[in-house]
């Protein structure tokens, strides 16, 4: 961000071109589900979820956006974001700030606080008004904290007769929160992160490619106290500590995010489909697969959307230590706590309808039935885990009203 | 009672005429007299309209002019160019916008304007009312009706 700063402070205020634009938009949004252990939340950096018999209006969000075009060549631009968040904090708040520069038609390069091109939506998730789902599908998207990097990327854009094909690459660091039961706050610092990017674009179709690569930059209390703990247990009595010692020291180790998008859009009907995989060498989330795919037609200025998204983990419960004590227990039960949290396998059915009631204001209503297998979840917070019967189907229904202005 | 009536029955009236009237005209798309440019096609239009690619064929950078929000020629132009309605229009430039891809053309409050800026900007194109054309603007797209 220095470096943006001082690159700023080099455009002359005198330019021919000088041109300022202001533009916001705000979501106001409404959950109510018949969840009684899962908190429903869009997202996992989200501190509050909604349970059964609750209002929840944590969905909602506000947001601006200043343009300023220096020169024909070179705009800045900036994006205030105003949610539910842990901490609000100028830096958190502050989504995007960079410059672009456009040498020429076919290049572009943007230096600064850039959206994170990792999934088809990931850019403009808190923006209501700019897609047809509610939210975007928690099984594809309430997984990554992360939806901007400090750093640079550089696009080429060739145009040819059938389309658009753009090729992107991207580097630099980020930093996100990801909140958990028990009042669990880890801001997660991912550094050396690369990533391409391959699309193409017809009027009707888009189809885009994108693999990622990032190593973990820093661990959280907890999971220090959890090492410190662990290692005094004797190897006799646990004997796979040497492995969950390591599954527990996170910094350096590998996350990378596969993925290929398509959507098809004729003005009458329409479909929008994701596939990911994330692939770690830290067994906290070894391998998760994850997709979605939604279709819709448009009838007048309105817009009706089925939409079915499933992701599953291979994360594994691991080995209990070979003696049971109080102390040993409590360890058990908080380590695998920490190795579960990204055990999942879930699915989500939902029916979605969006109506234009002017020119930049929409009302969505979605109605979804998600079935898990795994609870204690990451895309939830939680309450009543020690009922022996947790309730693992259980109906949401959102309606959001979304404003750009 | 009857007069607020009377005065939202007019003011819908006036608007479904304006409204009537922009999709009657022939819009036509016009760039500065001195562009070398003699015609796009409708695919590249979509391109630069949509921030996608903003150049003409000849590979030189455009300007693309818009109207603002309120102008009634603008959503019969973008039915015209896209077939999607004013509401995909905005959510589409939505996403662009607020995802720090591209940003929207510069827009102008009247045909007049826009007329103006093209006249003293080489590189820009627009669309206009078919009988907005004056001596120092040159067609190179015209929408069949």
């Amino acid at each position: 961000m220095r470096l943006l700063l001082l690159l700023l402070s080099f455009i002359s205020l005198n330019g021919a071109c000088n041109e300022l634009k202001f533009d916001g938009f705000a979501t106001l949004g409404i959950t109510l589900t018949d969840s009684e252990n899962a908190g429903i939340r869009q997202h996992i950096t989200q501190p509050n979820a909604t349970f059964k018999d609750e209002v929840g209006f944590s969905t909602s969000s506000l947001g601006f956006q200043l343009e300023w075009q220096a020169t024909p060549e070179l705009q800045f631009v900036g994006q205030a974001l105003l949610k539910d968040q842990e901490e609000q904090t100028l830096d958190n708040t502050l989504q995007m700030a960079f410059l672009r520069y456009s040498p020429s038609v076919n290049w572009q390069f943007r230096l600064g606080r850039t959206g994170l091109d990792l999934f088809m939506m990931t850019e403009h998730r808190d923006i209501g008004y700019t897609y047809t789902f509610d939210h975007p599908p928690t099984e594809f998207y309430a997984i990554v904290p992360h939806q901007n990097i400090d750093g640079a990327d550089v696009k080429y854009t060739f145009s040819h007769e059938h389309g658009l094909l753009s090729a992107k690459f991207f580097a630099g660091r980020s930093t996100a929160p990801i909140v958990s039961d028990d009042n669990f706050f880890w801001d997660v610092e991912i550094k050396s992160l690369y990533g391409i990017v391959l699309q193409w674009e017809s009027l009707d179709w888009t189809l885009r490619a994108n693999h990622t690569i990032t190593k973990a930059g820093n661990e959280n209390e907890q999971q220090l106290q959890l090492q410190a703990a662990l290692a005094q247990v004797p190897d006799e009595i646990w004997p796979t500590k040497a492995s969950l010692l390591d599954s527990l020291n996170l910094i350096g180790k590998r996350f990378d995010y596969t993925a290929i998008g398509a959507r098809y859009d004729n003005n009458q009907w329409f479909f929008q489909s994701e596939m990911s995989y994330i692939d770690s060498n830290s067994q906290v989330l070894n391998h998760l697969t994850a997709g979605y795919i939604g279709i819709g037609t448009y009838f007048g200025d309105h817009t009706i959307m089925a939409t079915f998204a499933q992701a599953k983990s291979n994360n594994r419960t691991p080995a209990r230590p070979l003696i049971s004590t109080p102390q040993l227990d409590l360890l058990f039960n908080t380590l695998t706590r920490h190795t579960n949290f990204y055990l999942i396998d879930q699915n989500t059915l939902s029916f979605t309808l969006r109506s234009e009631l002017s020119e930049s204001l929409a009302i969505k209503v979605q109605l979804e039935h998600t079935r898990t297998e795994s609870l204690p979840s990451a895309f939830y917070l939680h309450q009543g885990l020690t009922n022996p019967n947790l309730d693992t189907d259980f109906n949401t229904l959102g309606i959001s009203l979304n404003w750009v202005f | 009672m009857k007069t607020p009536f009377f005065i939202i029955a007019s003011l819908l009236l006036i608007t479904s005429a304006e409204l009537r009237a922009a999709s009657a005209q022939e819009i036509v798309i016009v760039v500065n007299k001195n562009n070398p440019i003699e015609k796009v096609t409708h695919r590249q239009l979509i391109d630069m309209y949509m921030g996608k690619y903003l150049a003409f064929p000849n590979g030189h950078m455009a300007i693309t002019l818009d109207y603002r929000k309120e102008h009634p020629l603008r959503s019969v132009f973008f039915k015209a160019l896209t077939g999607r309605s004013i509401s995909q229009i905005n959510a589409y430039w939505s996403r662009v916008k607020f995802s720090g891809k591209a940003s929207p053309p510069q827009a102008y409050p009247s045909t007049e304007a826009i007329i103006d800026k093209v006249i003293t900007t080489p590189s820009a194109i627009a669309y206009l009312p078919a009988n907005a054309v004056t001596d120092e603007l040159k067609v190179v797209y015209r929408f069949v009706q």
